[in-house]
């Protein structure tokens, strides 16, 4: 009789401690927690974003150039839908943590795309002071971006000059 | 046999006597005399029951021109009352009779379903098959057959009425007595499950909790926010430095306006730095809100260059060759270990410092990639294109200005990412050349913009204003990218410390 007694006291006692621990409760998924994705799929991915998004800035003055040379209206909405895209797969989907990877260009990316809209905008009201300093804000953005970019490693095949 | 005739002679005698007359002419019918009722013409002997609806003869002086057309004559000799009530009972006795129980159905279904209120339920059927069936036009035998015919739902109604009452209530008291059950089992089941609920609860979580992570996935999650936190920290950094530069280039601009001007000299010797640089700012606005009336008004590029003095000025060659210098120095090797070392120093201004930084950044770009080549010879050719413009006259430079903007398109076509891939660049270096192309383009850009947009009718009071536009635009932009790099700083740090907090205490956890 007395073993019994023990015996229920210690499988008491074991069932207390793994209610305590709640080892049963299931825990979310590093997706359902949010963690960004560290595979390489999604690195290349994340880098192709940032260089749709540098193509469609280097989109963007080309159209510039283009109008002026043939004096017609330029058409900035493809560039400027292009380098909006590329924001959007650089930024974290709601609800997920950011990566570090490539987090610091979003800013300089999208003060790109403001002044782009600046530009738009003053090309339609006909002011060109106002498209004069969307391009400034164009050009700073470039050269925060350019700053932000990690360079490239040192030269291995250094051109003959 | 011959008791059987007899019964039946007896009942058919009874039935006789007993029974009254089913149809209105069967009295008539057994008369001695005929007694026909109605009224008889006196000019053409015509007979009819209805003296509005009589019918003469053809030639009658009472009645017209005969009968309508494609109607018999009145038949010599009149239907007797009794023959006019049997040809009424044999035409209206079936559809009568079929049409009582057709409305009598409807009448029935109707007041079962709560039809007639306020009538009862005699008066409602008889209402109600009048009024399909009116004595008046149908005749008396149409109606009574009619009523003959709806009479067995009259009778059944009573019965459906107590069937239905019955029937709702004893649906009443079945849902109640379900409902009742359903209660009573779910509070048993509730407090028979509630203690191995509880049990399982306090195993496994709440149903409604949230899912609590790892201590891994907490540890993870903060390592991130740190890596965040710090790169913010340099964006930052580099952002308050940029505000400075842009501080510093207004200031500069403004000192340059105070020494080349006599106004703003005196204002100076009298009233100190500040109130001379507050006097410049006035006036660069003044030349800036100037620039951008014109400017608006004149709209296209074209009538500005009409308005120049036909000669490229010295400022925007230096400009230009500003621009170019960037590559052609570092191209030569020549300055690049010097930038080094001024940076180094830690003597220079911020806007000099930021300025080395970016000709350093696009050194070690240009060292690596076969494309910096390409563009030292495209740029060289840029500056030489401008420079036999500014030895031309007015068409030549426009031809120039042409020529430089035809070679700008062809230069950034040729650094798309597709191609910077093809000299066999990683995608992150393709980004960098393809981002130090851009910033070089945009120099030679603005060159070329401002080859044409300077040449106006005031072109120092114009330079001037173009670049306070463009000091002012460095202000705004460093200003709020300050506030952005602030702004993430906190959120990083804050979820930082979220995370490592919570890390800390999971200790427990997997």
């Amino acid at each position: 009789m007395t073993g019994l007694r023990v015996a229920a006291l210690a499988a008491g006692v074991a069932l207390a401690a793994v209610l305590a621990a709640g080892c049963g409760r299931k825990h979310p998924t590093d997706e359902q927690f949010g963690l960004p994705d560290t595979s390489a799929q999604a690195a290349a991915a994340r880098e192709q974003a940032l260089l749709d998004g540098v193509a469609a800035m280097t989109a963007f003055q080309r159209e510039q150039v283009r109008a002026s040379v043939e004096k017609s209206a330029p058409n900035y909405g493809p560039a400027r839908a292009s380098l909006s895209g590329a924001i959007a797969r650089l930024r974290p989907a709601p609800g997920k943590i950011p990566a570090p990877q490539l987090e610091a260009c979003i800013p300089p990316l999208e003060s790109a795309l403001a002044a782009m809209d600046q530009v738009i905008a003053a090309g339609k009201a006909g002011d060109p002071v106002a498209a004069g300093e969307g391009w400034t804000i164009f050009n700073l953005s470039t050269e925060a971006l350019l700053l932000v970019l990690p360079p490239p490693p040192a030269a291995a095949d250094t051109p003959a000059r | 046999m011959i008791r059987l005739l007899c019964a039946a002679s007896c009942l058919s005698l009874l039935i006789t006597l007993i029974l009254p007359a089913p149809w209105p002419g069967r009295e008539a019918r057994g008369a001695e005399v005929p007694m026909p009722t109605g009224v008889q013409c006196d000019g053409c002997k015509a007979w009819s029951s209805d003296p509005n609806a009589m019918v003469h003869r053809s030639g009658c002086p009472y009645g017209g021109g005969g009968p309508p057309p494609g109607r018999d004559p009145t038949p010599q000799r009149p239907m007797t009352p009794d023959e006019e009530a049997n040809q009424a009972l044999c035409l209206l006795f079936p559809l009568s009779a079929a049409g009582g129980v057709v409305f009598g159905g409807i009448w029935h279904v109707k007041r079962l379903g709560g039809g007639f209120k306020g009538k009862s339920a005699i008066r409602s059927w008889s209402d109600y098959i009048t009024d399909k069936y009116p004595l008046k036009d149908k005749g008396a035998s149409g109606g009574f057959w009619a009523r003959i015919g709806g009479l067995p739902f009259l009778v059944l109604y009573p019965v459906t009425w107590s069937l239905g009452k019955a029937g709702v209530g004893v649906g009443w008291c079945a849902v109640k007595v379900g409902e009742g059950s359903a209660w009573l089992g779910q509070k048993i089941w509730q407090g028979v499950s509630w203690p191995p609920k509880q049990v399982y609860y306090a195993f496994a979580g709440r149903p409604d909790e949230k899912p609590q992570p790892t201590k891994r996935q907490l540890e993870l999650a903060d390592f991130n926010f740190r890596q965040l936190r710090a790169e913010e920290a340099k964006v930052l950094a580099e952002a308050k430095a940029a505000r400075r530069v842009a501080a510093e280039k207004r200031d500069a601009l403004l000192d340059e306006l105070i020494t080349d001007d006599p106004d703003l000299q005196k204002v100076l010797a009298a009233e100190g730095l500040d109130a001379a640089r507050a006097r410049a700012t006035k006036k660069l606005d003044a030349y800036l809100q100037s620039y951008r009336e014109r400017a608006k008004i004149r709209q296209s590029q074209q009538e500005l260059i009409k308005e120049m003095d036909k000669t490229i000025s010295k400022a925007d060659q230096q400009l230009f060759e500003d621009g170019v210098g960037i590559v052609l120095d570092q191209a030569a090797g020549r300055l690049t270990k010097g930038w080094q070392d001024q940076l180094d120093s830690g003597k220079l201004t911020q806007a000099a410092r930021h300025d080395l930084r970016l000709k350093l950044n696009l050194a070690k770009w240009a060292d690596r990639t076969k494309t910096a080549q390409d563009n030292y010879y495209d740029l060289k050719d840029l500056g030489e294109s401008v420079k036999k413009a500014e030895a031309g006259d007015y068409e030549a430079r426009l031809e120039a200005h042409e020529k430089t903007g035809r070679m700008l398109i062809g230069w950034l076509d040729k650094v798309a990412p597709g191609k910077a891939g093809t000299v066999g660049l990683t995608a992150m270096d393709a980004a960098y050349s393809a981002t130090a192309h851009l910033m070089l383009g945009n120099v030679a850009s603005n060159i070329r913009n401002d080859m044409a947009r300077l040449q106006t009718a005031r072109p120092r009071e114009d330079a001037l204003a173009q670049r306070w536009s463009t000091i002012q635009s460095y202000g705004k932009f460093a200003a709020n990218t300050e506030r952005v790099a602030g702004i993430r700083m906190d959120y990083f740090t804050e979820l930082e410390k979220k995370h490592g907090t919570s890390a800390t205490g999971k200790e427990g956890s997997k």
